[in-house]
C-alpha cells in the first residue's frame, strides 16, 4: 500500500491556494448577506437608451446585469452582441431575463407585448400606451404568457400607504356607495403648452446614425424634424397626446387606485378647447370625466380659455354613508401591500403597476383627448372599450398601425 | 283686396320665395385668393411655432363659410395644400382637419358626406404624393364605404399604400379591396395588405394567406401566418403549429403568438377541440427553459378549454418555480365544487411541498363556486 506524502511546503501551498481561490471570488459570485448569488442574478436589456432610460433600468432591481441597450439612434454603432438598433434581436437573446422599455410611448405597448411573448418580464415607463386598443391587448400578453407588467410610475405605491387614501379606497370599493358625489379636480401641472407640437415645422435631413424608419414604427412615416424626436415627440399624436398623456398618468394612476377605479373607466366625457391640429397637440381649457357611479375627474390646464367652474372639489367621506355602513367599512381589512417590481418578477405576483391598472390610467387621459379632438362630449362604454354612437371618436379608440407593426 | 294690395303680397310672396330658392341652392363656390382669404382667418403660429387658438365658435364660422361653396369649396382648399416644405400651408391645413372635424358631429351627416366625396375625388390624380398622403388621412376620420374603391386604388402605390390601409382598416368591411390587390401587391405594400386581411378577419383570403406562408421572405411569412391566427379558421391549425415549431428567433415567437392567437378564436367560436391541439402541442413541445411561457400559455389555455384542474395539478409537479406559479394562480382563480374537490383528492397523495401549494388554492380568495362574485378580500365590507 502506497502512502501519499504530503510535504509541509505542499501543504501550504494547498492552503494559500484555496485561500486565494475564495480571495479573488467577489461575494457577488458566493452571495451571502448583502450580495446577490448568480443564482438569482437576471440578465437584463434597456431599450429606448435616452432621458429616462437610465432611470428605468435601475427600476428593474438590484440584481440584474445590463447585457444590451437598444435604440434607434445607435445606426453607427450597432455591433449586435450589446448594442442594437431593432429591439426584435434583443428580445431573441436566451440570456435576457427582463426589460426595461423607456422608448417614446407610440413604442411603449408593441415592445412591451413584444417582449412578453418572448418570455420577458417588462418595467415600461408611462404613459403605457397611445391609445385604448393597445392597452387591451397589453393586458392579454401579460395574462396569456402570465408575465410581469410593471408601469413606470409609482405614485400609486405611495397613495396605498396614505392613511386617508386608503380609506377612500375602502369606501369606493364596499361599493356602498350610491350615488358617488366626488370630484376630483387636477388643476395644473399638465404641461400643455410645453408639450405641444409645431404646426409650422419643415422637413430636415435625417441624422446619420438615426433609423428614422423605426422610430416612427407604427406610426405614419413623416419627414423627419427634430422637434419630433427626443423628448418634444410628446407634442404628436403619432407618437403621445401632449402634455395630459404624459403628465397624467403620474397624476391619475395614483387617483384612480384611491377612487377604486382600477378595472373600469369614465362614461361621460366632455371638453373645452380650440379646434385640434390633425398632427400637433394643441392647447385645451378643461376635461371632466365622469364613472358610470357618479364619482368625476376634472383636468383643468390653467393654460387656455376660461377658468372652469362648473363643479367644485368634493372628496368621499365616511359621512357620505350611514352609520351601518360605515361599520362595514370601517371592518374591512386593509388592502394589501402593493407588490414592487423586482418582488413581483421572483414571486410571480401582480405588481402594483399592473398591465389593467396601467391600461385603464391610460384610458383616463386618451379620452380626454378624444373628446378635446373632436371637439365634443363623448359616451364610453368601459367593458366593450368603444365609444358609443361617435363613429369618428371610436376610430381614435383602434386607429391602425403602419405595417409591419400591429396588435 | 284691392289689385295694389294684391300686387304687394304677390310681390313679398315673390321675394320670400327667391329668398327661400336661394338658401337652398349652395352659393357660388369661393376663388382660391377667397379661400386663401378665409384659411388665413386661422390663427397664426406663435414664435415657437405653436398654436393658442382659436375659439371654436370663431372657427366654426369659417366652416359653415367653407361649406356654403360646397363641393367645389373642398376640391379648391386642398389645391391650396402643398408638399411639406415647399411652401407655407399649415392654415389650410388646419383649417381643412377642423373643417372635417366639423363635419363629423352627429347632426351633420349632409355636410360629411359632402365633404368625403370632395375630398375622394381628388385622390389618384395629380396632386402631389405627400398632398394626397394628407387627404387620405383626413378622408381616414371621416369617411364610410363609398370613399373606399377611391382609397382601394392607392393600395398599390408605393407612397401611399399605407395611409391607404389604414384608411381602409378604420371605414371597416373592406377586405374585398385587400384582397383584389393582393396579387399584384409586392414587398411592403404586400405585407400591409395580408396584415390588414387578418385585422378585418377575412376568412376568404384564408388559402392565399395559406401558400403566404411558405414565402421565401420572413417578413411575407411573418404577417400570413399572423393573419391566419386573427381570422380564427380552424383549418389553419397545422399550418401554423408546424410554422411555428420550425421557426427560430422572432419569427418562432410571432409564429407561436399567432397559433395561440387562433386558440382563442376558436375557443371564442365555440371549437374547444381544434382549440385544445394548439394548446396541448404547445404544453407538450415547448419544454426548454426560456420558452416556459410558451408552455404557460399552453397550460392556462388547456385549463380554460377542458374546465377541470387536471392540468394545473400535473403541471405543479414540475421543478419551474414559474409553471407553478402559473398553475397554483390559475388553479386558486377556478371556481366551482368540482375544482376544489380535486385539490381536496390530491391533497392525500401529495409530497409535502405540493400539500403547501394545494393548501394555498384551497385557502385562494375564490375557492367556493358559490362565493364567486363576491368583493375581493380588500374590498369585502
Amino acid at each position: 500500500m502506497s502512502s501519499s506524502r504530503v510535504s509541509r511546503r505542499q501543504f501550504l501551498g494547498g492552503i494559500a491556494a484555496t485561500v486565494t481561490a475564495f480571495t479573488i471570488v467577489p461575494r457577488r459570485v458566493l452571495g451571502g448577506e448583502g450580495y446577490v448569488p448568480p443564482s438569482e442574478t437576471l440578465g437584463g436589456a434597456l431599450v429606448g437608451c435616452g432621458g429616462r432610460g437610465g432611470g428605468t433600468f435601475g427600476g428593474l432591481g438590484p440584481n440584474v446585469v445590463r447585457l444590451a441597450d437598444c435604440d434607434v439612434r445607435f445606426l453607427d454603432r450597432a455591433d449586435q452582441k450589446k448594442v442594437y438598433t431593432d429591439f426584435r434581436r434583443v428580445m431573441e437573446r436566451k440570456d435576457i431575463d427582463v426589460v426595461a422599455i423607456a422608448t417614446p410611448p407610440h413604442w411603449h405597448p408593441l415592445i412591451s407585448i413584444a417582449a412578453m411573448q418572448a418570455g420577458k418580464d417588462v418595467l415600461c415607463e408611462k404613459p403605457a400606451t397611445r391609445f385604448i386598443a393597445e392597452g387591451r391587448a397589453l393586458v392579454e400578453a401579460e395574462k396569456r404568457y402570465h408575465r410581469i407588467y410593471q408601469v413606470g410610475t409609482f405614485g400609486r405605491f405611495g397613495a396605498s400607504h396614505d392613511k386617508n387614501q386608503i380609506l377612500t379606497h375602502k369606501i369606493m370599493r364596499s361599493g356602498l356607495l350610491k350615488p358617488c358625489k366626488a370630484v376630483h379636480i387636477k388643476k395644473g401641472g399638465l404641461k400643455v403648452k410645453e408639450w405641444s407640437g409645431l404646426v409650422n415645422a419643415k422637413p430636415q435631413p435625417v441624422p446619420p446614425n438615426l433609423d428614422w424608419d423605426m422610430y416612427c414604427g407604427p406610426s405614419p412615416l413623416r419627414p423627419y424634424h427634430p422637434h419630433r424626436f427626443g423628448g418634444t415627440h410628446r407634442g404628436y399624436w403619432d407618437y403621445e397626446g401632449g402634455g395630459m398623456a404624459d403628465m397624467g398618468q403620474h397624476h391619475f394612476d395614483p387617483v384612480q387606485w384611491t377612487f377604486g377605479k382600477d378595472d373600469t373607466s369614465p362614461v361621460e366625457i366632455e371638453s373645452y378647447a380650440p379646434p385640434a391640429h390633425a398632427e400637433a397637440c394643441g392647447m385645451w381649457g378643461w376635461v371632466e370625466l365622469k364613472y358610470a357611479d357618479g364619482l368625476t375627474f376634472v383636468m383643468e390646464s390653467t393654460e387656455w380659455g376660461k377658468p372652469y367652474d362648473r363643479l367644485q372639489p368634493r372628496d368621499v367621506s365616511l359621512k357620505d354613508l350611514s352609520e351601518e355602513d360605515q361599520k362595514k367599512v370601517l371592518a374591512m381589512p386593509d388592502p394589501p401591500p402593493m407588490v414592487d417590481f423586482p418582488t413581483a418578477v421572483k414571486t410571480r405576483q401582480k405588481p402594483g403597476g399592473h398591465a389593467e391598472a396601467a391600461h385603464r390610467a391610460a384610458t383616463i387621459l386618451h379620452l380626454a383627448n378624444i373628446s378635446i379632438r373632436v371637439g365634443r362630449k363623448i359616451r364610453f362604454d368601459p367593458v366593450k372599450e368603444q365609444i358609443i354612437g361617435d363613429e369618428e371618436a371610436n376610430r381614435l379608440v383602434n386607429q391602425p398601425m403602419r405595417a409591419p407593426w400591429h396588435l | 283686396m284691392n289689385s295694389i294690395e294684391l300686387v304687394k303680397r304677390l310681390a313679398v310672396g315673390a321675394a320670400v320665395a327667391a329668398l327661400l330658392i336661394a338658401a337652398a341652392l349652395p352659393c357660388p363656390a369661393a376663388s382660391k385668393e377667397e379661400l386663401a382669404a378665409l384659411a388665413d382667418q386661422m390663427p397664426t403660429a406663435d414664435r415657437d411655432g405653436k398654436y393658442t387658438g382659436p375659439n371654436p365658435a370663431d372657427a366654426q364660422k369659417v366652416y359653415d363659410e367653407i361649406l356654403k361653396g360646397g363641393k367645389e369649396n373642398i376640391v379648391g382648399l386642398v389645391g391650396l395644400v402643398v408638399e411639406p416644405g415647399k411652401g407655407e400651408d399649415y392654415k389650410v391645413r388646419y383649417l381643412l382637419h377642423g373643417l372635417v372635424t366639423y363635419v363629423a358631429r352627429p347632426d351633420a351627416e349632409k355636410d360629411r358626406r359632402m365633404v368625403c366625396e370632395a375630398l375622394a375625388s381628388t385622390l389618384g390624380g395629380a396632386a402631389p404624393k405627400a398632398v394626397q398622403g394628407f387627404v387620405v388621412q383626413e378622408v381616414q376620420c371621416i369617411a364610410d364605404k363609398a370613399a373606399a374603391a377611391a382609397i382601394g386604388k392607392l393600395l398599390l402605390d408605393e407612397e401611399l399604400y399605407d395611409p391607404a390601409a389604414r384608411a381602409l382598416l378604420s371605414i371597416g368591411d373592406t377586405a374585398d379591396l385587400f384582397r383584389q390587390a393582393l396579387p399584384a401587391a409586392k414587398g411592403r405594400n404586400r405585407v400591409a395588405i395580408i396584415q390588414a386581411l387578418g385585422v378585418l378577419r377575412d376568412a376568404r383570403a384564408a388559402a392565399d394567406l395559406k401558400g403566404a406562408c411558405a414565402d421565401a421572405d420572413e417578413s411575407i411569412r411573418t404577417a400570413a401566418r399572423d393573419a391566419l391566427g386573427t381570422i380564427g379558421d380552424a383549418s389553419a391549425v397545422d399550418t401554423l403549429l408546424s410554422g411555428a415549431a420550425g421557426a427560430k428567433g422572432n419569427e418562432r415567437t410571432v409564429g407561436t403568438e399567432a397559433a395561440l392567437v387562433l386558440a382563442k378564436r376558436l375557443v371564442d367560436a365555440g371549437n374547444k377541440k381544434d382549440a385544445e391541439r394548439v394548446y396541448r402541442q404547445l404544453w407538450d413541445t415547448r419544454t426548454a427553459p426560456e420558452e416556459r411561457h410558451v408552455r404557460i400559455a399552453g397550460l392556462l389555455g388547456l385549463a380554460e378549454v377542458r374546465g377541470d384542474m387536471a392540468d394545473l395539478l400535473a403541471a405543479m409537479k414540475t421543478g419551474d418555480p414559474q409553471i407553478r406559479a402559473a398553475a397554483i394562480q390559475c388553479a386558486t382563480a377556478t371556481p366551482g365544487r368540482e375544482a376544489t374537490m380535486k385539490c381536496v383528492d390530491a391533497m392525500e397523495k401529495a409530497a409535502p411541498a405540493d400539500r403547501a401549494a394545494l393548501l394555498a388554492i384551497l385557502g385562494g380568495e375564490r375557492r367556493h363556486g358559490r362565493l364567486e362574485g363576491r368583493p375581493r378580500r380588500d374590498e369585502r365590507p
